[in-house]
């Protein structure tokens, strides 16, 4: 883990409001799937607090980091206008990340909106698992990255809101309709908030584990602060987890929804 | 290297610069960052006698220039902290300061028996939680309950442990609740907490924060948290710890004028993991340039 400087080598619109952005340091680390950024947004003294990402790629030799994100507010706005050369402060690597062993051969990534871009690392990590991918868009327009999922994934089934592109619908209507065909070893997911409590109810009648990366407001992000709290329960008793630290993956059947 | 040093009630701090209270854990997390040995001192998460969950998410909303919190003083309870984490803080060459938070009268009296046993360099008396719906800012809202707070407790205490009271800033007369702390028999004071602040968003027509009330921190509180520091520099003789929006050596000279003979830096810890840091190294180059020892500073305000 370090906090260091990041020199912005790329900064691109890949569709509408969505953003990729490669930044270099002098200072690169080993990151685990699943891990995420915490970044700072330049000439912005107004916005104090840095925003986590997750790290969708890193390369250690050629120093790299990259993210990808969706224009949602003052901070994403603010990097989207940054140009390359421009600098900004970075912490990282951050959090638990996704861990799979042996046992998961069958790996069904599981994503929805801005919650796609955790899971592009999962094959870098695990380049040897068999991989069904399903993810979810708002519309056709939004459809952002299917190309380099579809590369790693045995199998990739879309699906939009409205129908524009895939199926229509929601990624837990895919799931339902193809998990008995797929029979994966677990579930890797991110996604809205609202489509964990539908899903912690579907895969209850599974013996399928379900790994969610979860969101929640930040501030130091690294486990001190306390600001980034969720509800899990274990061992029958609720009590409140680190998103930042504790998380941000955690057992879907632990999460309190 | 410059002379960094200041005395507060008898304790050496090898700089003024001194971690606050929730913004810090225990330590840990910034240990694996830098040298925590480096800080003047570490004022630890807000202790209660009981763990406390804390309040429900979101806990944080970012206004201009500051945050909003409402943590509700998640901690593991005074005991666990005692037996898990103050060897291990000790084990670090700077001040450690217990800060203390209670429901009633009798817990934090409890607090300072325990703590003091178990040996800190100093305590804290959170007074002015804004987080909290029993106690907290109860105690510290009024000069009489500040005076008979700041006075029991400072009876539980054994060893000479020095009592810092910390203030809340949601008060009519910042001057006359330094007042009632130093009658109390503080030996020294440290302002502000966070001011009582909300959080709105439009969209869905509901407050931010969970807990719908939070405390402000940050740059934007800083000109409060100086006017303050100034007037109770004024009418009190025991020492002043600055706390307020600090974020660079700069900030730092402006309170230590005002009167502060340490700081303590907060949320620029969230901000930057490595602030406090960069700011002893700043303050540092600030003296050597201006061939001065940190100690000239405080006070000289020219009014
Ligand atoms: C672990 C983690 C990984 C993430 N990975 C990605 C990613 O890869 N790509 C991506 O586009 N987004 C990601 N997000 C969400 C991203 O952090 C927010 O969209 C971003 O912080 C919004 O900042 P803003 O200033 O534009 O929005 P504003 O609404 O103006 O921000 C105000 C405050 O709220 C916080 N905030 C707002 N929305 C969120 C949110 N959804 N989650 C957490 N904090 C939020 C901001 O950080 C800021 O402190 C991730 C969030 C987390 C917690
Ligand atoms: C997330 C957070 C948690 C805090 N928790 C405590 C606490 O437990 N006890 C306490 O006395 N003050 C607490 N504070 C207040 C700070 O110690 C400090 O007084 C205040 O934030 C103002 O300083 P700053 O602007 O440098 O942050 C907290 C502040 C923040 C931002
Ligand atoms: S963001 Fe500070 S503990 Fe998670």
């Amino acid at each position: 883990m370090t906090e260091t400087d990041f020199t912005v080598i790329e900064n691109i619109k890949l569709c509408g409001d969505v953003f990729k952005m490669i930044l270099k340091t002098e200072n690169p680390q080993d990151v685990i799937c699943g891990q995420f950024i915490n970044i700072s947004i330049p000439c912005r003294n107004d916005l104090i607090l840095k925003r986590p990402f997750a790290v969708m790629d890193s390369d250690k030799g050629k120093k790299t980091v990259t993210i990808c994100y969706k224009v949602v507010g003052k901070g994403t706005d603010s990097l989207s206008r940054l140009k390359g050369g421009e600098v900004l402060s970075g912490v990282y690597p951050l959090g638990n990340g996704f861990k799979l062993d042996g046992s998961h051969k069958t790996v069904l990534l599981l994503g929805g909106g801005i919650g796609i871009f955790p899971l592009f690392s999962v094959f870098k990590c695990y380049p040897d698992k068999k991989y069904h991918t399903i993810l979810g868009f708002k519309n056709k327009e939004s459809v952002v990255l299917s190309g380099d999922f579809e590369q790693f994934s045995k199998e990739l089934l879309i699906c939009t809101d409205d129908g524009s592109m895939g199926a229509k619908g929601f990624i837990t209507d895919s799931l339902k309709r193809n998990i008995d065909r797929i029979k994966p070893d677990i579930i890797l997911c991110c996604g809205p908030s609202q489509m964990y409590k539908p899903l912690k109810d579907f895969m209850s009648g599974y013996d399928i584990p379900v790994y969610v990366s979860l969101e929640e407001r930040m501030a130091c992000g690294i486990g001190a602060c306390l600001v980034c709290n969720c509800a899990v329960t274990e061992n029958g008793k609720q009590h409140y987890k680190r998103v930042c630290k504790d998380g941000p993956v955690f057992n879907l059947k632990e999460v309190a929804l | 290297m410059a002379d960094l040093k200041v005395k507060l009630c008898g304790v050496t701090f090898k700089n003024p610069i001194i971690a606050a209270s929730g913004t810090f854990g225990f330590g840990r997390e910034y240990a694996e960052f830098y040298n925590i040995s480096e800080l003047g001192g570490i004022s630890t998460k807000g202790l209660t006698l009981k763990r406390r969950e804390g309040n429900p998410p979101p806990r944080i909303a970012e206004t201009t220039s500051g945050i909003i919190n409402s943590v509700g003083l998640q901690n593991p309870g005074v005991d666990a902290f005692i037996e898990n984490d103050l060897n291990w803080l000790k084990q670090h060459n700077t001040v450690i300061i217990a800060n203390i938070a209670g429901d009633t009268e009798e817990d934090y009296c409890k607090m300072a028996e325990k703590v003091s046993a178990a040996g800190v360099d100093m305590i804290e008396l959170n007074i002015s939680c804004p987080n909290v719906k029993k106690g907290g800012l109860a105690f510290g809202s009024d000069a009489v309950s500040i005076k008979s707070i700041t006075a029991a407790v400072k009876q539980s205490i054994s060893g000479g442990i020095p009592l810092i009271v910390k203030l809340s800033p949601n008060v009519t007369s910042i001057s006359a609740a330094a007042e009632a702390a130093q009658a109390g028999g503080a030996d020294c004071i440290s302002l502000i907490n966070t001011i009582g602040a909300m959080a709105v968003d439009i969209k869905s027509k509901r407050p931010v924060l969970a807990n719908v009330f939070g405390g402000l921190s940050g740059p934007c509180v800083k000109p409060v948290a100086l006017k303050m520091v100034y007037e109770c520099s004024r009418a009190v003789t025991i020492p002043i710890i600055g706390i307020g929006g600090i974020t660079c050596a700069q900030d730092v000279i402006e309170f230590m004028l005002c009167g502060a003979t340490a700081v303590q830096v907060g949320t620029a810890n969230l901000s930057s993991i490595c602030a406090s840091k960069k700011i002893i190294d700043d303050l540092n180059a600030y003296c050597d340039d201006n061939k001065i020892k940190i100690t000239d500073i405080i006070g000289g305000l020219i009014v």
